[in-house]
């Protein structure tokens, strides 16, 4: 019997909240489809390690964003569901006085929700499972990646998690539901929709401080943010913005109402309008006691919108360059003495003492060097010539000199002495004065543009020229040309001259040239008699036509370099070490290898975490939110009704009433997503700063994408709210 | 008095409009349920109620009177039938003039006043006027003015849950009154209250009509309440059953002569059950 009464109890709530079984359906769905990507990898020919690679960790991610997503979801249904049991207190009343104990009714209710929450996770599911199915389209684009034969995709481990995280909310759910029903008094229970609505008066100018205070608060916390930057988060200046980001907006929310109806109600020539009394006390005495949840929605909001807004951005960072970041098939880097990770620096200052030293901490790898004349491609055919003829059809080598006692820092000063007003952007590139300038020739710098087939560059006597394409550093390398700059080099004077040359000398990340000065032949020589030995080399290689693919031509490189220095060889070893197990990486000839097509494959990968993360993130929270919001607005509005059937009789008519419906919940809804716009504006703001404008990212396009999926799906949702209540209102009015 | 005197007791559904008449109501049918089982809940009333008069409508329970009520205060529409307000037919009258009917021409007192509670007092006076779009400028004075003669002025800043229920009653009062509407309509205002409560309440409402000139039609089930009346119309089963008018009665003579008819009305009914 209680079953049959749980079943209609629910035909009859699903009418009036299906905007909460939506969202519950729509959580269920969206959980398991970003829990089951990894499962997607079977739908596409991932030719390397790496893509698999990617798609693994991006699984791992979203698995662990999973569990922030969990507690949101939780939260949510746990809110809602207590709004809705609040909602029939007077039902269950009923049912006490008409001789059912408490645990009948504890049980019908934990019947209802084991139905609601088996239903809702079954056909959720279903819809996740069609959703994965279009997700997985949507990787292919991402990824890159043709898919090469589509077949249904169901992850038994996207299933079982996603069960288990629902079935824990709906048990806790179920808890919850029934020592609050066990707590209730009958007295209350039947009386319950009698209650007087007490409106708290709070003291007006008591909240004004407090409003002006959190003002200050909020804005204390901007001023930290932007002192932090968002680029280290666990620095403590980050912790007290976000503390103030967090009190600011509860004491914003708590002391808004308290004076803004005072003074809109001293305001009569405003006030006395309409039904702007009732509306406007409408709103304030539920402000008064939502604020703690306007508060949570706001907070919410905010880190949906910034995640997801620094999400695209951080795409753009990492994606857009990605072709004109890697020009060459491979690069090899050697890292001489200094490791390109820097695990262990040269003991002495002095570069000109650094071949003494690597004699001593590496004299296998300076023999070895010394032997080949420094020539990299020259000791790698040596160790499998016929593939490497098969592999590599052309390369070019660079090799980096420092200058001694020459460091970018007195190249500043001189730019700040003749042009004082230049902005010069110093602070985002960190210490770059204390770097040794550093130096390429003439030669090795036309025969690298020749691979890309850039054109030959020619130096005039006395002068240098200077590459630069990293966008952090574009508007420094701009001043060093402007102030003509001119520095000493083996006992010859050089002057710069334009123009600024963007050539890519690597495969990277993205645009990586950082004001290397390009010197004649005859000044590198000078320097290399100084300081003995380059501080790293690298050399780009462009892949033969050989009808092999990049990624069989990577293989073909790695075996080549394991030829000359296989796994097992000991001596000194420095550098990324451990990054590629085929062979070791040593000092000379390959510290480390990246490929054009590694590159691109990891940004692709890079590209799904951050979408799919950001996506992921940014609309379960968003969901969430909204869905709280509309539930909150139209159980409200339904416990108003019949101060809206009062308003009719004294002659409002309904256009009035429905516009001061939507009055109230545009003011719900806009509320906290001000707030919260506030707060992300600021927070994109420093990110743009700190982070976007240095890898030139615009922040418009992922601000706008942002605001777009804000409008559609917390529009939406506003939409629904107010159609709901309109409807739940007009037929309140009609019914007497 | 000659001229109230000169009506006759019961008009017919196609009486003609008297021009001293407020309301006139005309053969009203209101049938509720479905082809199988109808129910007559108004079976073709018709009365008179002049300008200036403060009127009672009686009958036991099921009788009609919240339907009669709710017809002419267009909050339910009748199924046949003519309701006149002033020479108009409001039964023709649009939704939109419905509204505008309501908030004109009628003021409103119901058993549980219906205050809105998140309002103050002043605030739910001022509702009345705001709806109609009065300059705010008018409105404070307005409401002091009635609160003053309504007795409720030192409760103006107070919520409802803040007054007696006798406040709360008055407060409604004076929002009906406030509009300066045709006609006030009362739905049982003193069934909430206690009888000291309700003996200042009818006071009012009479001080209202002889005072403050305002013509009322009160529905009532207490012969109390409506002693206080100049005429009390009973009614049963959806038609006129009697009339009373009470001259130049005291409130206990009209009270005793209104007892008879209830007591008469009731026994009939313990007689027919």
């Amino acid at each position: 019997m209680y079953l049959k009464l749980a079943l209609r109890n629910i035909r009859r709530c699903i009418k009036d909240y299906a905007i909460y079984f939506v969202t519950l359906l729509f959580g269920v769905a969206v959980f398991y489809a970003f829990n089951s990507i990894g499962g997607q990898q079977v739908l596409f020919d991932l030719q390397s390690n790496a893509s698999s690679r990617m798609f693994d960790s991006t699984q791992k991610f979203l698995n662990m964003f999973s569990g922030v997503i969990v507690v949101v979801l939780a939260f949510l249904i746990l809110y809602a569901n207590q709004f809705l049991i609040r909602r029939r207190k007077k039902e269950f009343g009923t049912y006490l006085i008409l001789g059912m104990n408490s645990l009948h009714v504890s049980r019908m209710v934990l019947y209802e929700t084991m139905i609601v929450g088996c239903v809702s996770l079954f056909i959720g599911l279903g819809v996740g499972v069609l959703l994965s199915q279009a997700l997985s389209f949507f990787t292919a684009l991402l990824f890159q990646v043709t898919m090469t034969q589509y077949q249904f995709i169901f992850s038994l481990d996207g299933c079982i998690t996603t069960l288990t995280c629902f079935a824990i909310i709906y048990i806790l759910v179920a808890l919850l539901n029934t020592t609050a029903i066990n707590r209730y008094k009958l007295i209350d229970l039947l009386h319950a929709d009698e209650k007087n609505e007490r409106t708290s008066i709070r003291n007006p100018i008591a909240c004004f401080i407090v409003f002006l205070i959190s003002l200050g608060i909020l804005a204390c916390g901007y001023v930290l943010l932007n002192e932090n930057g968002l680029v280290m988060l666990d620095d403590p200046k980050f912790f007290g913005a976000t503390i103030c980001m967090l009190v600011g907006s509860l004491l914003f929310f708590w002391s808004l109402s308290g004076f803004v109806i005072t003074v809109l109600t001293r305001a009569k020539r405003i006030y006395l309008k309409g039904i702007r009394p009732f509306t406007l006390r409408q709103i304030a005495s539920r402000v008064n006691s939502a604020f703690a949840s306007l508060w949570v929605v706001c907070v919410l909001l905010f880190f949906s919108i910034t995640v997801f807004s620094a999400g695209m951005g951080m795409i753009d960072i990492f994606v857009t360059n990605t072709i004109e970041a890697n020009p060459y098939s491979a690069t090899l880097d050697a890292a001489v003495w200094y490791g390109p990770d820097g695990t262990i620096a040269s003991s002495s200052d002095d570069i000109t003492q650094r071949r003494q030293e690597m004699e001593e901490g590496a004299p296998e790898r300076l023999a070895q060097a010394d032997s080949y004349e420094w020539d990299m491609a020259a000791c790698l055919r040596d160790g499998n010539p016929e593939l490497w003829d098969q592999t590599v059809a052309t390369s070019a080598q660079i090799d980096f000199y420092d200058i001694p006692n020459l460091t970018y820092g007195m190249l500043i000063d001189q730019v700040q002495q003749k042009l004082p007003n230049q902005e010069l952007n110093l602070d985002s590139l960190g210490s770059v004065r204390d770097f040794r300038v550093s130096v390429i020739s003439l030669d090795q710098f036309n025969a690298t543009r020749a691979l890309q087939n850039q054109d030959e560059i020619q130096l005039n006597p006395g002068s240098c020229a200077l590459i630069n394409n990293l966008e952090l550093s574009e508007q420094l390398a701009q001043s060093l040309l402007q102030g003509e700059v001119s520095f000493e080099v083996a006992g010859k004077t050089v002057t710069l001259e334009g123009p600024l040359y963007t050539t890519q000398l690597e495969d990277n990340m993205m645009k990586a040239s950082t004001l290397v000065f390009v010197l004649d032949n005859e000044t590198i020589n000078a320097l290399k008699a100084e300081v003995l030995i380059p501080d790293t080399q690298r050399l780009n290689i462009m892949y033969a036509n050989n009808g092999l693919s990049d990624e069989e031509n990577d293989q073909m490189l790695a075996d080549i370099i394991a030829s000359v220095q296989p796994i097992d060889l000991g001596g000194f070893e420095k550098g990324a070490a451990g990054a590629n197990e085929q062979w070791a990486s040593l000092l000379w000839p390959v510290t480390r290898l990246l490929t054009s097509n590694e590159m691109i494959v990891q940004a692709n990968g890079m590209r799904l975490m951050i979408t799919y993360l950001a996506l992921y993130i940014g609309l379960i929270f968003l969901v969430s939110t909204a869905a709280i919001l509309a539930i909150q607005q139209l159980s409200q509005i339904s416990d108003a009704s019949k101060r809206y059937q009062t308003l009719y009789k004294l002659g409002c008519d309904s256009r009035t009433i429905n516009h001061s419906i939507l009055v109230q919940i545009l003011i719900y809804f806009l509320l906290p997503l001000g707030l919260a716009l506030c707060h992300s504006a600021c927070a994109i703001y420093v990110l743009t700063n700190s982070m976007f404008s240095a890898f030139g990212v615009s922040p418009i396009a992922p601000i706008l994408m942002t605001l777009g999926l804000v409008l559609v799906v917390y529009g939406g949702y506003l939409l629904i709210t107010y159609l709901t209540a309109r409807s739940i209102v007009k037929s309140n009015l009609n019914a007497k | 008095m000659t001229e109230i005197y000169s009506t006759p007791a019961v008009p017919g559904a196609h009486t003609p409009l008297y021009a001293g008449s407020l309301l006139s109501v005309r053969g009203l049918e209101k049938v509720y349920g479905s082809k199988e089982s109808l129910t007559h809940a108004l079976a073709g009333i018709s009365f008179d109620v002049e300008q200036g008069e403060f009127v009672a409508i009686m009958g036991p329970s099921g009788s009609g009177k919240t339907t009669l009520l709710n017809c002419i205060s267009t909050i339910d529409t009748a199924s046949s039938g003519h309701i006149y307000v002033a020479g108009r037919d409001i039964t023709t009258l649009s939704k939109r003039a419905l509204t505008k009917f309501r908030r004109d021409d009628l003021g409103f007192i119901f058993q549980d006043s219906n205050l809105l509670d998140t309002l103050t007092g002043f605030e739910n006076i001022s509702l009345a006027l705001t709806i109609k779009g009065t300059p705010a400028t008018q409105i404070p004075p307005r409401v002091n003015a009635i609160a003053s003669q309504l007795g409720v002025s030192d409760v103006l800043s107070k919520y409802p849950y803040q007054m007696s229920g006798g406040q709360k009653q008055r407060i409604a009062a004076a929002r009906a009154m406030i509009s300066d509407p045709q006609l006030v309509l009362a739905d049982e205002p003193t069934g909430a209250l206690d009888s000291r409560s309700a003996t200042i309440m009818l006071e009012m409402l009479e001080m209202m009509n002889t005072q403050m000139g305002a013509t009322i039609m009160m529905v009532t089930h207490d012969a109390f309440a409506a002693s206080y009346t100049s005429r009390v119309i009973f009614i049963k089963d959806g038609t006129l059953f009697n009339e009373l008018r009470r001259g130049d009665d005291s409130h206990d003579a009209f009270f005793n002569r209104i007892m008879e008819v209830v007591a008469f009305l009731g026994g009939e009914a313990g007689h027919v059950s």
